[in-house]
């Protein structure tokens, strides 16, 4: 006779929404204004990415790796933002730049020339390479993250690394 | 040389994480979230000539955060309890709410639909769907003006200024996309809107603060009834021009144990040509804050197919309870020169005893690199103090030392510089724009009063000259040209006997074409002409006196003409402060138009 084995509900353990944006805002916001170079957008941006988390948290907290999820939502916002930029030219230039406070912080100009090289790289490497240098994420963690395999990921860290090899040492000649 | 890579990215790295360290601070309050979902939808309704539709619908929730201070990360994950309720509609029942709410995101999507049947010979309309024209809103924090750009699928952009905002003690975050349409007529060379909506679209906002009670949750409806006469001055026309606009905002809140109570917020506003000229708001709700949406724009001028030709508008927070009693374009006021208190990089030299126009030696040379340093091009810094020193000499003094022209002209030693004029020089001087423009633009303001013309970018002055323009003097000659009043090139020169009005006039241009070399313009011989007003030019020429003298194009000498071209592009804005003392932005489109020559009555040759 079978025995009557008492049932097993898998739990799901999520972390609550609230201390997961405590915790990564930050974070987040630190990914945006690197690849779109504007702190006041990068700000939204990631506000726009946590919110969308947030609002389908049941799915997104019960991944893997949550942070992964946003991470990515914010990395092709930013990117898209950029492209959207170029298209739109000088006039949108104008209205960002009035979106910055007066206040807003900069960083020293080397630093920036590193972040604008990085910003004019293809969006991929621009996104693969910020993972790497902010959260200094192994290869397999950033493809995970993006959505690609290992050896795409080092592609395009290597790509980039050799573009912008070529670009800041040409700008340290200048 | 090869850098080290790894380096350069770990400092950038770590510059940028200060950055953001400092930028966004940890209140351990800031978490947002998402309970409940709701539509609200609202009309509006332009009648006469106009009308345009919205439909709206907003999301809005918020859930509790009963984590107060010091975010220490969780030591343990707990199971999610609150589940995401989202109700489609208002009305639903109440949700249960597991504690204190102190943080509130809003999210509200537009659609709008627009009809017209204006009057006019040739009616403009975006395009009878929704995705026509694209708005985007990006919030200014500080003074919570939403900049907002539109597009056309045609690609002309038109950038607009309006307040609308949902108003809590303190908004974290805010930013949206709306679309939206507009009307108008179509015109010579462009289009006159005078109608626009900003409708479908979405804005995120996260809000927190004490209105919000701790047993909240809400659900809005809303309709919003306007109706607008876009008659009147087509030069006032722009926006919610006469525009009665009222909103009904009727919701409930649910408290923690499911009590339901019904709220209603109605609003009404009048508006009249961008200022809010009546606002009344009828208030029952203590707990939802307040919902305050309201447009003023200012036109600037005909839009111009393929580029940005409005102006944003400059538009105040407007008080939510009590009737405005704003100005929404405030007076500009803005130093040309500031001092900031640098220090100096070098210390101060001496002048033995003044120097001008034909000295030579080791003082000119710091007086042409300290010019040059300011902005002022005093041509090649070679030590010898000639024309181009001399025109940057004069161009100092009436910026900086604030001396009139007309002193200037009768003094004998208009281009000397004095051992005192040198020490003061030497002061941590900067020249301002009166016009700020933010970075990565280019823009040129040219003060009449003063004949100076100065070109900045990023706000910094680049280059800042003395000009001639024209003197308001009637002048009559033989003219020979070889463009036409708008710049454009004719097919052979054109040699008559004409008289016109040396007059340049005031206002708000854009750059609009150039040429290389030497023109024959209606209004004169040219050399490397910038134009932005129809035949009005920054061009070079021989002589630049100093009193207006051209027949109302900006002279500047023939080496600075070689440089201009290369530091606008067309389309940077060129401002001109009037030679009556106006403001830019006081000029009508009429008084801005040129005065165009006229056939010189007692010609005797052939027209």
């Amino acid at each position: 006779m079978d025995a009557v084995l008492p049932s097993v509900e898998p739990v799901r353990v999520v972390e609550s929404f609230d201390d997961f944006y405590r915790r990564e805002r930050r974070g987040l916001v630190a990914l945006a204004y690197g690849l779109t170079g504007n702190a006041a957008v990068a700000e939204d941006l990631a506000h726009e990415a946590l919110t969308a988390a947030g609002r389908r948290w049941e799915h997104v907290g019960a991944l893997e790796q949550p942070i992964g999820w946003v991470r990515r939502a914010v990395a092709n916002r930013s990117t898209s933002f950029i492209r959207r930029r170029m298209v739109e030219g000088k006039a949108l230039a104008r209205l960002v730049s009035r979106t910055q406070s007066a206040s807003s912080p900069s960083m020293p100009i080397e630093s920036e020339h590193v972040w604008a090289a990085i910003r004019r790289l293809p969006r991929r490497q621009a996104q693969v390479v910020t993972l790497k240098a902010l959260f200094r994420l192994s290869l397999q963690e950033i493809a995970d993250e993006l959505g690609m395999s290992k050896e795409t990921a080092q592609t395009h860290l290597s790509r980039a690394r050799a573009a912008l090899t070529a670009v800041l040492d040409q700008e340290d000649i200048r | 040389m090869t850098i080290d890579l790894d380096d350069r990215l770990d400092r950038a790295a770590d510059d940028l994480w200060v950055v953001v360290e400092a930028r966004v601070v940890d209140t351990g309050a800031t978490a947002p979230p998402v309970v409940r979902r709701s539509n609200v939808r609202l009309l509006v309704g332009v009648a006469a000539t106009v009308t345009l539709l919205v439909a709206l619908s907003a999301v809005l929730a918020w859930r509790d955060s009963t984590t107060d201070e010091a975010a220490s990360p969780p030591t343990a994950l707990v199971p999610s309890q609150e589940t995401v309720a989202e109700t489609e509609s208002p009305g639903a029942g109440p949700v249960a709410h597991p504690g204190a709410g102190l943080v509130e995101v809003f999210e509200q999507e537009m659609e709008v639909a627009l009809t017209s049947d204006l009057t006019c010979d040739q009616p403009y309309r975006s395009a009878d769907s929704f995705d026509t024209m694209t708005l985007q809103l990006y919030s200014d924090r500080p003074g919570r003006r939403w900049l907002m750009r539109a597009t056309f699928p045609d690609g002309s952009t038109y950038e607009l200024v309006a307040t609308g905002s949902i108003i809590y003690p303190e908004t974290l975050s805010e930013r949206g996309v709306w679309r939206g349409a507009a009307v108008g007529c179509e015109v010579a060379g462009g289009i006159e809107i005078l109608g626009a909506l900003i409708g479908e679209g979405s804005i995120t906002a996260l809000n927190r603060g004490p209105e919000l009670a701790d047993d909240e949750v809400g659900l809005y409806e809303g309709d919003v009834r306007s109706v607008a006469t876009p008659a009147g001055e087509a030069q006032t026309a722009f926006g919610f021009v006469g525009e009665r606009l009222s909103m009904t905002i009727a919701g409930f809140r649910t408290t923690g144990d499911g009590v339901e109570q019904a709220l209603t917020q109605t609003m009404t506003w009048i508006v009249d040509d961008g200022v809010v000229v009546e606002h009344v708001v009828h208030d029952v709700t203590d707990g939802l804050g307040t919902v305050t949406v309201a447009t003023s724009m200012r036109r600037y001028g005909t839009a111009q197919i393929g580029e940005s030709a409005f102006d944003t508008s400059e538009t105040t927070q407007l008080d939510p309870v009590a009737r405005p009693a704003v100005d929404p374009f405030p007076p500009y006021s803005s130093p040309v020169v500031s001092v900031e208190p640098t220090v100096p990089s070098v210390g101060k030299t001496e002048l033995a005893a003044p120097i001008t126009k034909g000295a030579a030696g080791e003082e000119v040379i710091r007086l042409q690199a300290r010019l040059q340093e300011l902005g002022f091009d005093p041509g090649p810094i070679d030590g010898v103090f000639g024309a181009e020193t001399q025109q940057a000499v004069w161009a100092y003094k009436k910026l900086v030392l604030g001396m009139p022209r007309e002193e200037l002209r009768n003094d004998d030693h208009a281009t000397e510089v004095t051992p005192e004029m040198w020490l003061d020089m030497q002061e941590p001087i900067q020249i301002q724009p009166r016009r700020p423009q933010g970075t990565g633009v280019t823009h040129v303001e040219i003060y009449l009063p003063q004949q100076v013309l100065a070109v900045f970018a990023d706000d910094a002055p680049v280059l800042v000259a003395h000009i001639s323009s024209g003197d308001d003097r009637e002048w009559c000659e033989e003219v020979s040209y070889d463009t036409d009043a708008n710049g454009r090139p004719l097919d052979e020169p054109v040699v008559r006997d004409e008289c016109g009005v040396s007059y340049t006039p005031g206002g708000v241009f854009t750059v609009s074409g150039r040429y290389e070399g030497t023109r024959q313009t209606p209004i004169g011989g040219t050399y490397n002409p910038v134009f932005f007003n129809y035949g009005i030019a920054v061009h070079g020429a021989a002589n630049v006196p100093l009193y207006p003298a051209s027949h109302g194009a900006i002279r500047i000498n023939r080496a600075l003409a070689d440089i201009f071209p290369t530091l606008v592009d067309n389309g940077d804005r060129v401002y001109v402060w009037g030679q009556d003392g106006r403001e830019p932005e006081e000029y009508s489109e009429a008084e801005r138009l040129p005065l165009f020559n006229y056939r010189d009555p007692n010609s005797l040759a052939d027209g």
